[in-house]
């Protein structure tokens, strides 16, 4: 047995994430020894190939969800996370480039959707579905129109309530900079040019559109990929489907709704079958041991 | 989804397999696999111990002795109960899989004359 082979394997196994390497590395690399001729000095291509590609495979699926149901789940409330976070960004930016306080209502909306993004990323689900409703009254209170992705940030919440299975996983507090990464990646334009105004639909559009894109190849990798985009897609097909006003300036008059389905409006939809049968497809193939 | 339910891939089903006859520790398994499928899966070590992990995770594989040799350690795996019946589970699947095609290819050849099917 050579002490060559062996720090050579030593370093291939460093492809591993550390939790496997302290579980299974001593063990892997005495077979590997065991199963080497005593004059070999460099791993066989086939080993060092299969060694990378495990340990490549085991760190992109880290937390890959062993069960469709759980991919569903925590897909899903990660969509959650990153609308609220996107709203919450949005609140802020909204009062900074209007240079409006708001006063103690703006306040409480603010306190609302900061409870509301805090348990949904701690995964305190009725929590979260009793904030977000609070938060989505108190918008329509004070702005007087309907914010759709709170609502489907609502109805995301229940959803993932009603998933049979699927165990509590509270996110890492690293999420928290899911809300200045929102703010600037859909604001960029604003934030360049403020204190100029800036017609953002084109950009925002083409910044879902990729994302899309890119969540689509993650769902190579991780069923939850698709879940999430879908998720997100949710709102923005609410936002460009459904129109919801009230005569005069308070819902508690006539209520009148709209249903409008444009060439955007069904790409969405059609977009979003097709991540749900490809991410559950996906979720069922890497569910097999 | 309980194990039972879940499918097995090719190297999990004969990993399992390598297990039926007692515990086995991880070269031992890679050879009675290579045997067992007549060598048509031949498994890399670094795939027979993510195989070893995703079985211990869904606890159809268990480690019922560790020792130390030439200073590496060394365990030797054993099925759990669950993993025995997910395996004749997987078993009974594959056989019902394969008989959709040999009941049909013995059926159609017994209706044509001067055909047998051994």
């Amino acid at each position: 047995m050579s002490d060559a082979l062996a720090g050579r394997y030593g370093l291939l196994l460093r492809v591993y994430p550390a939790r496997y390497r302290e579980q299974w590395g001593d063990e892997l690399l005495g077979t590997l020894m065991t199963r080497a001729d005593a004059e070999r000095t460099w791993p066989p291509a086939r080993e060092a190939t299969a060694l990378v590609a495990a340990g490549l495979r085991m760190r992109l699926r880290a937390n890959q969800a062993r069960d469709p149901h759980v991919a569903w789940a925590h897909g899903l409330r990660t969509a959650v996370v990153i609308l609220l976070s996107a709203e919450l960004g949005h609140l802020v930016v909204g009062n900074v480039l209007s240079a409006d306080t708001g006063g103690r209502s703006a306040l409480a909306l603010l306190l609302l959707a900061v409870l509301a993004l805090v348990a949904a990323i701690r995964d305190r689900r009725r929590a979260a579905v009793l904030a977000t409703l609070g938060w989505e009254a108190m918008h329509v209170w004070i702005h007087n129109d309907v914010s759709f992705p709170i609502v489907a940030a609502a109805v995301l919440l229940v959803i993932v309530s009603l998933i049979p299975g699927a165990p509590r996983r509270p996110l890492g507090v690293a999420w928290g900079l899911a809300v200045p990464a929102t703010t600037v990646l859909l604001w960029a334009p604003s934030l360049i040019a403020f204190p100029e105004p800036v017609y953002l639909y084109p950009y925002q559009q083409s910044t879902i559109l990729i994302v899309a894109v890119l969540c689509a190849a993650a769902t190579l990798f991780d069923s939850q990929a698709a879940f999430v985009m879908v998720g997100l897609l949710t709102a923005e097909f609410l936002q460009a489907t459904v129109r919801v006003w009230w005569a005069g300036d308070s819902p508690s008059n006539t209520v009148y709704h709209d249903v409008t389905v444009s060439w955007w409006s069904a790409s969405l939809g059609a977009v979003s079958v097709g991540l749900l049968l490809v991410g559950q497809l996906t979720a069922r193939r890497q569910a097999r041991l | 989804m309980s194990n039972q339910r879940r499918r097995l891939q090719a190297p999990s089903y004969f990993v399992l397999a390598s297990l039926l006859d007692g515990p086995r520790h991880g070269y031992a398994v890679l050879g009675q696999v290579e045997a067992l499928s007549e060598g048509r899966v031949r498994l890399a070590t670094g795939t027979l111990y993510a195989v070893l992990d995703r079985l211990h995770g869904a606890e159809l594989i268990e480690i019922v002795s560790e020792e130390i040799v030439n200073g590496r350690t060394r365990r030797s795996y054993a099925l759990t109960p669950t993993g025995r019946e997910t395996l004749r589970a997987e078993a009974a699947r594959l056989a019902a899989d394969a008989a959709v095609v040999t009941d049909r290819m013995h059926r159609s050849a017994t209706r044509l004359p001067g055909v047998t099917f051994a």
